[in-house]
């Protein structure tokens, strides 16, 4: 299959379940808002180094928030329950509680949850309050600026991650170029984060390692600068590869961000340099979700 | 919808338990003009006070001299409302478990007590002790919302346990004595005693500043997430009114003389 010229091979993504959550984090203004969800979802770009994937899932007007403040949309995902909860005390109590003028709120609902507002609590010393609004419940902790409002509890439910897409071309810059179009295509998907830096990942890996300290390495088949060394997966024309990691809420959100941004990358045609779309996947056997490629664009 | 019609008013306090739409389900209008009904300490069937109308739904509708028809939706369930197109008596919505109670007048004593999910809407004033608790009961109100468009009498939310009152007139004294969470706005001037002995819980006074205790201590004037929050879910109540002047308010921490982590927010 070819779209605008660029070949789409006849492959899928593996993806893995995981649980996530999504968060409303609303401050004074836009920025004060972006500030605290990019600090929190900072460094969050892989469940096996940093234990949570996440990322700013969308800038949200004061008519969509919760408290008619201007708010920002993240979603996190990591290996399990326990470790999202863990994950979401940390970063939320120090970089949203931290953050001035914010307040934090549950983004989905459900009935499995996790604690949010109920752990952060003590740091209120005996002064922080709760409090049931339209069958919500929130803490309000004390802090320098006023108070720091979040919800109770967060409700967590069944994610996707790693879906993904290979982009491979005749030059970094044509790459680079059309997976920023991909990632700015998959931002309008509701329901993903691309929990890369800019939604894009260059050090894409393999399982296993020369190294036995080392679970993972570099994905060498894909190393333009080593293709004469190794078993290579590259024409000899491809420079550069860059990868696209997809997490969502569900396995339809994953498949239509992976759609639209094959779209999105092909749009500058084979011509501007882009070669070809691929994905990575372990043979069907790790992964409880693939996504086939042309599937998704049929 | 049923339309039951009072007669006539009742020589004596009328109890109308049986009125409440899941107990009327399934029932013919035979069956339900026999139900049993109290007149003072005395069975009566519903058929000698009412005149019965419609088809049961999950809305009935009671209209007629109504201010001595006592427990109006007591023990009602989700799903089910009462529109009442007049005054009620006391011991509206006694313990309702959900549903909507609407009466275009005032309601008597009581109103609310035990209550514990749904929404009352009372366009009048309401009497002593909204949302209090029954006799002996620890704590009043568990949750649900009461909202008043005229005045409230004494006591209201004493002994509150959850959910929210609004008042948009007056309220009147001992309004959240005792109170042990939950929230209650009030519009007009809410009278003495406002707080005595709260543990926790928040009352916001929107009219002229009432007497704070002596053992509340001010905190200051400040602009909280918890207000605008309060805020919206009055507008989504529908009591605009009370929404629109929710701003920076002079918060109160109390009641001290209980060792008590309530609050009181005023104007100014």
């Amino acid at each position: 299959m070819r779209l605008e010229g660029v070949a789409i091979d006849d492959t899928f993504a593996e993806a893995f379940g995981m649980s996530g959550t999504r968060l409303v984090i609303t401050a004074d203004t836009a920025d004060w808002a972006r500030r605290a969800a990019e600090s929190m979802t900072g460094f969050a770009t892989s469940v096996i180094g940093c234990g949570v994937e996440a990322g700013v899932e969308s800038m949200l007007e004061p008519s969509a928030t919760p408290d008619g403040r201007p708010g920002v949309a993240v979603l996190l995902f990591a290996v399990s329950r326990d470790a999202l909860a863990k994950a979401l005390t940390a970063r939320v109590g120090q970089c949203v509680l931290t953050c001035a003028g914010t307040a934090c709120f549950a983004g989905i609902a459900g009935e499995t949850r996790v604690p949010l507002g109920r752990s952060l609590r003590y740091f209120g010393d005996g002064l922080q309050r709760a409090k049931r609004i339209g069958g919500r419940r929130y803490w309000r902790i004390p802090v320098m600026d006023g108070e720091f409002l979040c919800e109770d509890q967060a409700p967590v439910q069944d994610g996707v991650g790693g879906g993904n897409l290979l982009l491979l071309g005749r030059s970094p810059a044509a790459v680079l170029a059309a997976a920023e179009r991909a990632v700015a295509a998959m931002h309008r998907i509701p329901e993903v984060v691309m929990p890369f830096p800019g939604g894009i990942v260059r050090s894409g890996s393999k399982v296993g390692s020369r190294y036995k300290f080392l679970m993972a390495s570099t994905n060498d088949a894909y190393c333009p600068t080593v293709r004469g060394a190794v078993e290579t997966a590259l024409e000899p024309d491809v420079t550069s590869v860059l990868e696209i990691v997809i997490d969502g809420l569900s396995e339809g959100a994953v498949g239509r961000a992976m759609a639209a941004g094959m779209r999105a990358a092909a749009a500058g045609g084979a011509a501007e340099g882009l070669t070809r779309i691929t994905a990575g996947n372990y043979g069907g056997k790790l992964g409880a979700f693939k996504f086939a490629l042309h599937a998704l664009l049929a | 919808m049923m339309r039951f019609t009072l007669r006539q008013e009742p020589p004596l306090r009328l109890a109308a338990d049986a009125l409440v739409p899941e107990r009327l389900a399934g029932r013919s209008r035979g069956e339900i003009e026999r139900l049993p009904l109290a007149i003072g300490n005395r069975p009566s069937m519903l058929g000698d006070w009412f005149r019965v109308s419609g088809e049961a739904e999950a809305t009935l509708a009671i209209e007629g001299p109504c201010r001595r028809l006592d427990r109006i939706g007591a023990g009602m369930g989700s799903g089910s409302r009462i529109v009442v197109e007049g005054d009620a008596g006391a011991y509206l919505g006694l313990g309702l478990r959900g549903g909507a109670i609407e009466v275009a007048g005032n309601a008597g004593f009581g109103a609310a007590t035990d209550m514990q999910s749904g929404v009352i809407r009372i366009a009048g004033n309401a009497g002593d002790g909204v949302g209090g608790a029954l006799p002996g009961a620890a704590g009043g109100m568990s949750d649900g919302a009461v909202i008043i468009g005229g005045r409230a009498g004494a006591a209201a939310g004493a002994r509150l346990r959850r959910g929210l009152i609004a008042v948009v007139g007056d309220v009147g004294e001992g309004c959240g004595a005792g109170m042990l969470a939950g929230t209650i706005v009030g519009g007009g001037t809410i009278a003495r005693g406002a707080g005595a002995a709260m543990r926790r819980g928040t009352i916001v006074a929107l009219g002229r500043a009432p007497h704070i205790g002596a053992c509340f201590a001010d905190c200051g004037v400040h602009d909280l997430v918890v207000l605008r929050l309060l805020a919206r879910e009055l507008d989504r109540l529908g009591v605009e009114a009370l929404a629109a002047r929710i701003g920076s308010l002079r918060r109160f921490m109390g009641d001290g003389a209980v060792s008590g982590r309530g609050e009181m927010f005023i104007v100014g």
